[in-house]
């Protein structure tokens, strides 16, 4: 109840009201004199100014990117071309102050319609535009965050031009000048293009000029680009992920170190995930949550598959869902009753049941999977699995339970760092986190989950051997040791990690 | 009731009178004390500008920049006598006591002592306890750097602006954002180093020079060749050119040449200034002024380095040297509910991150211990209390060790740890209502001081953090000892304390001179000290005299400024 102990109307109060009657209580509760008090006002003090924000904010609308607007310049000649029109500084809001616009930012802005223009118009001296850009980078220090948002949009806009490529001078430039955007581009680009190699080149860089980029542009730059590193080129992430903490401003550090994490345990998942569908989960999922219609082709086929697992794997894909924005959730629920006409819930082997119920080999439920389109599960190669080995049952299937353990704890991963941000006032389904057990009873409680999830990818062959029969290319039955690559866990990866990245199959 | 600016280089007492503040003179008539302990030849204990001076005679037998040490397990020996930050620092409150004594005729028993905001709660603690060795009840601890706007803002504290104080002292930075409004001065966030100062410079600075002309001060010069070196350091926040006397022949060094052997110090400060305008959410662009404060942020470079980033001119009105101790002035006036600065409420932020260990299931199920939860994050307003709630790791798990560590690192390893507790009784029992939980609080008071109170949430049992291992902290039995232990410890009579100066300056000056000119010091300081010898006033103030022009034209020869001499 900010506003009642404050004594405001919240629809008509400015900051300026809330600062003073904030002022006038503080003097009958001050720190010193009256902690409890005092918090209490300062808690109902942030409160107001955050919804104030909230407010104004919204009254205004979403703000746009500020745009320079240099009516002043001589247009350049190719201005004929649409192209070059569309991006003449038609959305110019007056945001940005026809004061603030120094000589530097004016050569900036100009270079870079030229760039535009040129890309626009299919012109070859593109690269040389680029370098010249950069050189006017390096001229103007000052204006690096702005250069960035420029060479930003370029980059979002003209995603595919080949000659559109930063050098590394540039970015480590634009970070240390306290920009970002431009780098956040560039490792968009990389991730966009699965390029393992160029994100690690790229995490080498920041790594090894740390000390001269540390700000915060540069943490979120790293944050990203760890997200990035975790899913493509799986080493990197932790060093990138200490330096992105150390910089991060407060408010702004579980967010991205929980998106690592989810990133971390998306690559774990998607490993499994057919190949056309990972731009998918990597693009949409990880990054416009909740912004979609869930329509398009992509979404549709990701949805099919979706739901067809989660019909069939009980548990361990429920756990999948809650991963999945609410919306995308629902829709898969939906689909995946038509798979199922038993009902999703059936399936589930809770804890103390399914010892005494061994799912029976023929279910009754293989038909409703037949009638399915083809499951893409993909066929890995031959690998040794690099896996936990600490006892258990052994034999045949002793890769499959530790494979179901990995989908187990991996998905606990990605559900642990979506709920963890919200567990300060009461603990979520799964624990955020824990103070540090003996090693003993970590052990014990590892053997028997592990037990529990053993039974569980039991039931996930059997569905394999099905999908198989269904239609997928057959390369001969899949062994068990076929199977352990699919959850190769990720490399606790300190930078040191030779392991090369596990590279998709083609087919 | 004073305040005290207890600096890494130089120290200061002032006190709140007639609605102003105001910063006390020593005996020599200067504000600044340095920071320096120093047994002199005959044993006994010297005491700022004597001990200073002592020091670049032979650095062996005193202490400079224990501050720097504040808060670790730090041990020195001079003088035949084991010392720790906590005893040096205490020898120089005690010295702040005295002066403030001096002038106010009265007994002084509380103070307001300012501390860089960056201190984490150790070198607090360290603090008050040096306090408590000296003798003095420590009223508030505060920040520099509050305390700083405090003196800029006591006299205007209702018209809204929003204030970034740089402060750059001898060997702490701290970046300070304010907001005052309504006669309430906030402060929004706040950022530093603890080992980044005005010293580090004139190390850069010497090993530039050292490197430049290939030539290496052995150990009996150093401590005269560093002292050279800072005059020209301060000489370059003047001109353009500064020279040195190196290996006996004069070496020029200018302006760029400073910047560049500096740069890495200041591209050191970049990232703290943006961390603390990113927390507060504040543009650069928004803020109304720039102060400056710290004798560090005299130099050319940084004022530069201010400018280019925060595009504006900065502002050091009051002395930078001084408005720290000001500033605490009027915090005492604050505490002592002084009418004139009534209706002044300052709030204030922790500086750092506070949390506990957890541990994280890992790609492979394995628990990967080692992550740091924070509970408390940094720049929220104090006094605050968070809470988190956290699981066991199984339901047979019997106990959790909670591990407090501070600081902004992801993984605990590279935080520092201040405490750890232990609770029993979680292992989960039927019927019980939250099992394996438990509930650990933080509060953390205006003193910057943190206590942890965890609670099993299936039994309701509590358990306060009792810390334990506090490297560098006293026990109370050691502070009972170590104010034993001062009581004998004889200092020179307060009444000769400027001659002994004055014999301490010769000392060093003769160390730097060489043939007649140092033979005719030597005799007029043996003249002053024979003249001391019988005790008479009049023949002291002639030798004194006689002394005090020879060193003056020594000193104005090399540029260096020489304190008025005092009344005697």
């Amino acid at each position: 109840m900010p506003w009642a102990t404050l004594e405001l109307d919240p629809a008509v109060a400015t900051e300026r009201d809330v600062k003073r009657a904030y002022a006038k209580r503080l003097k009958t509760c001050r720190p010193d004199q009256d902690p409890e008090g005092f918090r209490k006002l300062h808690e109902v003090y942030t409160k107001a100014l955050f919804e104030l924000q909230w407010r104004d904010g919204g009254e205004q609308g979403g703000e746009p990117l500020p745009r320079i607007d240099l009516e002043e310049l001589p247009a350049p000649a190719e201005d004929s071309s649409p192209r070059a029109t569309a991006v003449e500084p038609t959305a110019a809001p007056a945001t940005f102050a026809p004061p603030g616009i120094s000589p530097g930012l004016r050569a900036i802005t100009e270079t870079f319609d030229r760039l535009e223009a040129a890309i626009g118009n299919g012109l070859p001296d593109v690269a040389d535009l680029v370098r010249e850009a950069e050189t006017k980078l390096y001229e103007n220090p000052a204006e690096a965050i702005r250069w960035g948002e420029l060479m930003c949009q370029l980059i979002a806009k003209h995603e595919a031009h080949p000659d559109l490529r930063l050098k590394p001078d540039a970015m480590l430039f634009e970070l240390e000048h306290g920009g970002a955007a431009a780098t956040l581009a560039v490792i968009e680009r990389l991730d966009r293009e699965a390029s393992p190699q160029g994100i690690s080149n790229l995490a080498n860089l920041l790594l090894q000029n740390k000390q001269r980029i540390a700000n915060p542009g540069a943490g979120i730059a790293a944050a990203r680009l760890a997200g990035a590193a975790a899913f493509w080129a799986k080493r990197h992430t932790a060093p990138l992920a200490d330096f992105a903490y150390a910089h991060l401003a407060r408010g702004e550090r579980d967010f991205h170190m929980q998106l690592i994490d989810r990133h971390a345990a998306m690559a774990n998942l998607l490993d499994h995930v057919p190949d056309r569908l990972r731009s998918f989960w990597r693009q949409r999922l990880m990054y416009t949550p909740g912004r979609d219609a869930w329509d398009d082709e992509e979404s549709r086929e990701a949805i099919k598959w979706l739901s067809g697992v989660t019909a069939r794997r009980g548990p361990v894909f429920e756990i999948l869902l809650g991963i999945l924005p609410e919306d995308l959730a629902e829709k898969v629920k939906e689909a995946s009753a038509q798979w199922a006409p038993t009902g999703t819930g059936a399936p589930v082997a809770g804890p103390g049941t399914a010892r005494q119920n061994p799912r029976p080999a023929n279910d009754s439920r293989a038909p409703a999977w037949d009638q399915s389109p083809a499951l893409p599960l993909r066929r890995e190669r031959q690998r040794t699995a690099p896996v936990y080995t600490g006892g258990g049952d052994g034999g045949s299937k002793f890769p499959i339970w530790i494979i179901g353990i990995l989908i187990f704890f991996v998905l606990k991963a990605a559900m642990l760092s979506s709920t963890c941000s919200n567990s300060s006032t009461s603990s979520s389904r799964f624990p955020p986190s824990k103070p540090r057990s003996s090693g003993e009873q970590a052990g014990e409680d590892f053997l028997r989950r592990a037990e529990e999830s053993a039974r569980r990818s039991l039931e996930y062959q059997k569905i394999r051997e099905m999908g198989d029969k269904a239609g997928t290319p057959a390369a001969g039955t899949p062994g068990p040791d076929d199977l352990s690559s699919f959850w190769l866990p990720l490399p606790k990866s300190d930078g040191l990690n030779p392991r090369p990245p596990v590279k998709a199959p083609s087919n | 009731m004073i305040g005290i600016d207890l600096g890494t280089t130089n120290s200061l007492v002032a006190v709140f009178e007639n609605g102003h503040p105001r910063v006390l003179a020593n005996e020599l008539g200067e504000e600044l004390t340095p920071s320096v302990v120093a047994a002199a030849e005959d044993g006994r204990l010297l005491v700022g500008r004597a001990a200073k001076d002592r020091l670049i005679v032979d650095p062996a037998v005193g202490m400079s920049c224990f501050k720097r040490d504040m808060g670790t397990a730090a041990r020195y020996r001079f003088g035949g006598k084991d010392w720790n930050p906590v005893t040096c620092s205490a020898m120089i409150l005690g010295e702040m006591k005295r002066i403030a004594e001096m002038h106010l005729g009265s007994e002084v028993t509380k103070a307001v002592i300012t501390v860089p905001a960056y201190f984490h709660d150790q070198q607090r603690q360290s603090t008050v306890e040096a306090a408590k060795i000296a003798g003095l009840a420590v009223e508030r601890i505060i920040n520099e750097p509050t305390a700083a706007a405090l003196a800029y803002g006591y006299r205007n504290p209702e018209q809204e602006t929003q204030v970034l104080v740089f402060d750059l002292g001898g060997g702490t930075f701290d970046v300070t954002l304010l907001e005052i409004f309504d006669g309430v001065v906030e402060v929004k966030s706040s950022a530093g180093e603890s080992r980044l100062g005005g010293e580090d410079y004139t190390d850069a600075l010497c090993g530039w020079l050292e490197k430049k002309h290939d030539w290496i001060p052995d150990r009996s010069q150093s401590g005269s060749w560093r002292q050279r070196v800072e005059v020209a350091k301060r000489m370059l926040s003047v001109h353009a050119l500064a020279s040195v006397s190196l290996d006996g022949r004069l070496v020029e060094v200018s302006r760029e040449d400073f910047k560049d052997a500096t740069a890495a110090i200041t591209a050191r400060l970049r990232p703290v200034v943006s961390r603390c305008l990113r927390d507060a959410g504040v543009a650069a662009a928004d803020l109304d002024y720039v102060l400056l404060v710290g004798g560090a942020s005299r130099m050319g470079v940084v004022r530069e380095f201010v400018q280019d980033q925060l595009k504006r001119i900065a502002t050091a009105k009051l002395d930078p040297d001084r408005v720290v101790a000001l500033g605490a002035a009027v915090q005492a006036g604050l505490c002592a509910n002084d009418a004139a600065v009534g209706d002044i409420v300052l709030t204030d932020v922790c500086p750092h991150t506070l949390g506990v260990e957890m541990a994280k299931e890992g790609a492979g199920g394995r628990p990967e211990p080692g992550y740091f939860a924070p509970i408390i994050d940094r720049n929220t307003t104090v006094p605050t209390s968070r809470s988190r709630v956290f699981n066991t790791m199984h339901p047979q798990q019997d106990h959790v060790e909670v591990e407090v560590f501070q600081g902004e690192a992801r993984m605990t390893k590279d935080n520092q740890k201040v405490g750890q507790v232990t609770v029993n009784g979680l292992r989960h029992m039927p019927g019980q209502k939250r099992p394996g939980e438990v509930d650990i609080r933080f509060s953390y008071d205006m003193n910057g001081i943190l206590e942890v109170e965890v609670t099993v949430l299936s039994s309701g049992q509590k358990k306060r953090l009792v810390v334990e291992q506090r490297p560098g902290s006293l026990t109370k039995r050691e502070v009972e000892e170590a104010i034993a232990r001062m009581l004998p410890l004889k200092l020179h009579p307060r009444d000769l304390l400027p001659h002994r100066a004055r014999l301490e300056r010769a000392n060093r000056v003769f160390a730097e001179l060489v043939g007649p000119a140092r033979d005719h010091l030597s005799a007029l300081a043996d003249q002053f000290e024979a003249a001391l010898e019988t005790q008479d006033p009049q023949s002291i103030k002639i030798s004194a005299a006689i002394l005090d022009n020879f060193l003056r034209s020594y000193f104005e020869h090399e540029g260096e400024r020489q304190p008025e001499p005092s009344e005697l």
